[in-house]
């Protein structure tokens, strides 16, 4: 279809050509099927240049084509970059947030008692603050190597005379290999064991300090007091892990025990569970083909395992969901189209987005001892 | 009193009252920082003593919530959570 409209174009151009220069021709006396065909003939061997390319990079078609690709396809490289996020996925979205994100921790006594026609005060709530932060985080790219981008491969793609800018395969690859699992792989980092530093001014901090992760915030909650519901396991190792994790649903209170949800743990130790399992009852805690999720067996918890908290022995529960109890803070969902700019022989790439993590209240959250 | 010697007298005492601010917020924050602190060590049957780390008020232990400044008078628990290699307590002497 695309050869045949290319075809079709060809021959409108040529008798375009044709009528128009047998026109010109004509109005100075010359023979018009004459005139027609030299001017064909002159068309066919004129060359209309579309693009620099044949003498090296156009930058300035590169940043332009970078912001424009930005603009067009943000919306799309933000959703494919949160398909790949996989512990935010279990966390409740609070929108709007640029700053601090405060909730209230209520706790309450008893309000029944035994009759008697006196008032006897009795039943009091408390109000506790519980702050969480949204952190601004920024991606500050300088493409200044495209001169190493000129020497591979890629060229060949690149200085294709027929390509205009806006063709180039350039961007597609360079997003989808680049921008697109970059920051799925920053923000998975992130989001678990993220540790906020402020940057010292003029040098750009590390990718992990530009907020605190879920996991940092419970060791700092912990430190400061605030986080105690902290089950004790001991060390885990690969001949109690069952047992380990075991205990830690049974020392859950018993409400708590009702709720179906995952326990995240680093995922060296969920395999280390799945194969303790396997050897010492002969089948994997999963059988269920259909529901291909480990599960604490006889609960109704789920593991989840986190590839970037390995190393670390800690368990976490908490209801997730709709209403659920962890938090994913932002500003906005899609990150706002980032500026590009060409700067002498590189391609400058800026942009800001909110995000930040942590828990409605930490009187739901229940992790174990081990850090 | 003029005006410029009433201005330099607001400006010394504004300026005397955030030293004092910072001061009372310093000694406010060590007094936060030592509530959260659990009193007291363990000296266990190795001779080893261990403490609670900072933070580590109280916690759940089979299923029983625990408050770590009786637990220290505990021996047998806190001989447990040794055992275990619990993340709750750290080491101030080691005998290991």
């Amino acid at each position: 279809m695309k050869k045949l409209l290319k075809i079709c174009t060809g021959a409108f151009m040529i008798a375009l050509a044709f009528v128009a220069s047998s026109m010109v021709g004509s109005s100075f006396g010359y023979d018009p099927i004459v005139s027609g065909n030299v001017g064909t003939v002159a068309f066919s061997f004129a060359k209309i240049p579309n693009s620099s390319l044949a003498v090296g990079l156009d930058l300035s078609a590169i940043a332009s084509e970078i912001e424009l690709h930005f603009r067009k396809f943000n919306q799309s490289i933000w959703i494919n970059i949160q398909k790949g996020i996989d512990f935010e996925a279990y966390m409740r979205p609070v929108a709007g947030v640029k700053g601090e994100y405060v909730n209230t921790n209520s706790t309450r006594s008893t309000f029944l008692q035994p009759f008697q026609k006196q008032f006897t005060a009795s039943g009091d709530i408390t109000f506790t603050p519980y702050k969480n932060l949204a952190r601004r985080i920024k991606m500050d790219v300088l493409i200044d190597n495209l001169h190493e981008l000129f020497d591979t491969y890629l060229a060949e793609m690149m200085v294709d005379e027929k390509r205009t800018p806006d063709n180039y395969p350039f961007m597609k690859w360079f997003f989808d290999n680049h921008v697109i699992p970059g920051i799925q792989e920053e923000i998975n980092a992130i989001s678990v064991k993220g540790e906020y530093a402020a940057p010292t001014p003029g040098t750009p901090g590390a990718s992990l300090e530009s907020t605190d992760g879920v996991f940092t915030i419970i060791g700092n909650e912990i430190t400061a007091g605030n986080l105690t519901n902290v089950i004790t396991t001991g060390a885990i190792t690969s001949a109690n892990v069952v047992d380990k994790l075991e205990q830690f649903h049974k020392d859950l209170p018993a409400e708590w025990k009702k709720i179906a949800g995952p326990i995240f743990l680093a995922e060296d130790i969920l395999e280390m569970y799945r194969y303790t399992y396997r050897d010492d009852k002969g089948m994997l805690p999963s059988i269920d083909v259909n529901n291909p999720y480990d599960r604490l067996w006889g609960t109704s918890k789920t593991l989840i395992g986190l590839p970037d908290l390995n190393g670390s022995q800690r368990i976490m529960f908490t209801p997730i969901g709709t209403s659920g109890n962890l938090l994913k803070l932002y500003d906005q969902l899609v990150m706002p189209t980032p500026t590009v700019q060409l700067f002498e022989r590189s391609v400058k790439i800026l942009g800001d987005m909110h995000r930040g993590y942590g828990f409605q209240t930490l009187d739901a959250v229940f992790v174990n001892d081990q850090a | 009193m003029k005006l410029e010697e009433a201005l330099a007298k607001i400006e010394a005492l504004e300026k005397e009252k955030s030293e004092l601010q910072s001061k009372l917020d310093e000694s406010n924050a060590t007094v936060k920082d030592l509530t959260k602190e659990v009193k007291g060590t363990y000296k266990a049957k190795d001779k080893s003593i261990v403490k609670f780390k900072k933070g580590c008020l109280t916690f759940i232990h089979r299923g029983q919530r625990h408050q770590s400044e009786e637990v220290l008078k505990n021996a047998e628990l806190m001989e447990e959570l040794i055992e275990m290699g619990s993340g709750l307590i750290e080491f101030v002497k080691s005998e290991k």
